[in-house]
């Protein structure tokens, strides 16, 4: 009587293991997703404040893959606030951007400058805010012209190192006309954008004026006024999102374009890490009458590549102003 | 009875270890990351070499004398601190050379001795190009004597560069005082030139200053078709002058964003000036027609016939010893 009852139970528990390992085939899953922690909607915010160099761009360029890549981030507002730099880095930041305008919302809103490089990086956006007395526009190129080549080196040919001017010039040229190419294609009568499109024609566009934010409106270089909170909300309204949250990044903490004052002339300098260093582009999509200036007696460590300590102080008064808005954004759900 | 319960016990059992597992395994594991994106399809085809590239004109042609005169002098002025290298004007330089003519240069930085009506008496035509310093009244009336003599007189002006350095980032406005330092010569033929650079924003990739101009009138503009001048400022035609050059479409004047064709070059019997010295370089002496103005000014120069051969007569006042620059 007893063993027949071992084998019967012993099948029993082989039974219980099997339902037992069934039934956790169905409900594991369904636990598995049910502790997922829930991803809220999110906007994501980047500042955009200084010059446009590589590093610079890279950093922005990351958070822009991000908020592409992240599927909880719903849209992306541009703080814009850049007199421009390199023209190769400034076509890196419109590509960027024109890419996540193609996949999300994404909307600029000038702080106090968007200009050259600057606008360069706003163009590709849905949507462009500008506060009413920033600078939008100077839609141009400019490059310094070569120095003759030193007569102490021996090169191999005589283009080594050195362009005709004919050439910088229409390289000048080439690089215009693509700048303005790009803002006709984002922003022109013939294109897709769906806010005011320009009110001028190609000629005033080649001109690179800057305008104020204003008569960007006005003529089309920029869509309304406003500022972050009204991109930011435009920018929900454009996804859906009833509620959300807001999620800043930093492209550039360090860095940004300087004219350096010396008793030899001017020069471009890049601030990277609070030291200077010549910049390495040839070619500017810049507005220099936007970028502040370091007189190089007044700058310890002014020309130097190793790292100077007490560079700090200065850098924080002739760096670009910081954010100016109130970081009070959205709508979180209760 | 009881091996029924445990067996249940342990389906039980099973059943929460897993899905207990299955539901704690995301807090502990943490966030997914995002799948590696592909790349963009954008429409960026603006920067496509086809859309973006600009090809360079050709360069073609010799500068050619037509003029058969027999030797003659002409001398360059390098003494009102002019604002052109010795490379800037070979072109016109070696054309005269090769074609037999003798080429000096008025450089008193070389010899203090030297007086420009001294200069001028020996020679039989005068080339003053972006002085930056003013004549003097004595060097004025001389110049006035040699053409009135016969003398052939060539002033060349653009507003490039006023020799002040601003560095790369000159926002002060770099305003140009070479052309007021020729005026006070060209006014008395009737040709004043302008401050201003004439540009023309187009969108065929040409460079915002460099403008075509075509021949007009006379023998400077003859044959000319078109010229690319780089740095050009509008001519002021009045008396008896007549316009030799002019644009050859609507260009705009940079400090007023006036639109109009303009005269860029002039020419008053023995008297020719021109608001632009870039067209001789060698860098644009073959693009166009450029060639042949310059021959047409080599031709100008040559073709004067001095009736006093010793004009200008030395000047009762006594030029003397060459002072400091007077403004």
């Amino acid at each position: 009587m007893s063993r027949s009852t071992t084998s019967s139970g012993g099948s029993v528990y082989v039974l219980a293991v099997v339902v037992g390992l069934l039934a956790s085939a169905v409900l594991a899953p369904v636990a598995f997703q049910a502790t997922q922690p829930a991803e809220p909607d999110r906007v994501m915010v980047l500042t955009y404040d200084g010059g446009i160099s590589g590093t610079q761009v890279d950093e922005a360029v990351d958070s822009l893959r991000e908020a592409r890549t992240n599927e909880s981030i719903k849209g992306v507002v541009i703080e814009m606030n850049s007199p421009g730099g390199g023209v190769t880095a400034s076509e890196r930041l419109y590509k960027a951007v024109k890419h996540t305008s193609n996949e999300l919302p994404v909307a600029v809103a000038i702080k106090a400058q968007a200009a050259s490089g600057g606008y360069y990086g706003s163009i590709a956006a849905d949507r462009i805010f500008t506060q009413p007395s920033a600078i939008v526009g100077s839609v141009g190129v400019f490059t310094s012209k070569d120095t003759t080549f030193p007569s102490s080196y021996v090169r191999s040919s005589p283009d080594k190192a050195q362009n005709r001017d004919e050439t910088t010039r229409r390289t000048v040229e080439e690089l215009q006309g693509t700048f303005v190419e790009s803002v006709l294609k984002e922003r022109g009568p013939n294109s897709d954008h769906q806010g005011t499109t320009l009110q001028v024609d190609r000629s005033e566009v080649e001109l690179a004026h800057t305008y104020l934010g204003s008569r960007a409106v006005q003529n089309g270089f920029a869509d309304e006024l406003g500022g972050t909170p009204d991109a930011t909300a435009w920018v929900a309204e454009q996804a859906g999102l009833d509620s959300y949250e807001v999620v800043r990044k930093d492209a550039n903490p360090f860095g940004g374009f300087f004219i350096l004052q010396t008793s030899e002339g001017t020069e471009l300098v890049v601030k990277d890490d609070g030291v200077l260093r010549t910049t390495q582009t040839q070619y500017y999509a810049l507005a220099p009458d936007r970028v502040p200036t370091i007189v190089a007696s007044e700058y310890d460590g002014a020309g130097t590549a190793a790292a100077s300590d007490d560079s700090d102080s200065e850098s924080d008064e002739a760096a670009p102003s910081a954010r100016d808005e109130a970081p009070a954004l959205g709508g979180v759900d209760t | 009875m009881s091996d029924k319960l445990k067996a249940a016990g342990l389906t039980v059992a099973i059943v929460v270890v897993v899905v207990g597992a299955a539901a704690v395994l995301p807090m502990v594991q943490g966030q997914s990351t995002g799948t590696p994106e592909q790349p963009a399809e954008l429409d960026t085809s603006q920067f496509e070499p086809d859309n973006a590239l600009i090809e360079p004109g050709p360069e073609s042609g010799q500068i050619e004398m037509s003029a058969d005169a027999e030797p003659k002098t002409i001398v360059f002025d390098v003494g009102h601190d002019n604002d052109i290298e010795r490379s800037e004007i070979a072109p016109l330089v070696d054309t005269l050379v090769a074609n037999g003519h003798t080429v000096r240069f008025f450089d008193p930085r070389a010899d203090p001795r030297v007086e420009l009506n001294k200069s001028l008496s020996k020679a039989d035509a005068f080339v003053t190009v972006n002085p930056r310093e003013r004549f003097s009244a004595s060097q004025r009336r001389g110049l006035r004597n040699f053409t009135d003599n016969g003398g052939r007189m060539m002033v060349m002006m653009d507003p490039a560069s006023s020799g002040t350095s601003f560095g790369i980032f000159g926002f002060g406005g770099v305003a140009s005082q070479s052309s007021s330092s020729a005026t006070g010569v060209t006014s008395e033929y009737g040709v004043s030139t302008g401050t201003s650079e004439l540009f023309n924003i187009s969108a065929d990739g040409r460079h915002y200053s460099r403008i075509a101009t075509t021949g007009a009138d006379g023998a400077l503009g003859e044959g000319v078709d078109r010229v690319v001048m780089d740095d050009a400022v509008p001519v002021a035609v009045g008396g008896d002058a007549t316009v030799a050059v002019r644009t050859a479409g609507e260009v705009t004047i940079e400090s007023n964003r006036r639109s109009g064709r303009y005269p860029v070059a002039a020419t008053n019997g023995n008297v020719s000036v021109v608001g632009d010295a870039t067209f001789m370089q060698p860098d644009d002496a073959y693009v166009a027609d450029n060639e042949v103005l310059i021959g047409n000014v080599a031709d100008f120069l040559v073709s004067g016939e001095k009736i006093d051969e010793n004009a200008p007569v030395k000047d009762s006042s006594g030029e003397g010893r060459r002072g400091p620059p007077r403004r």
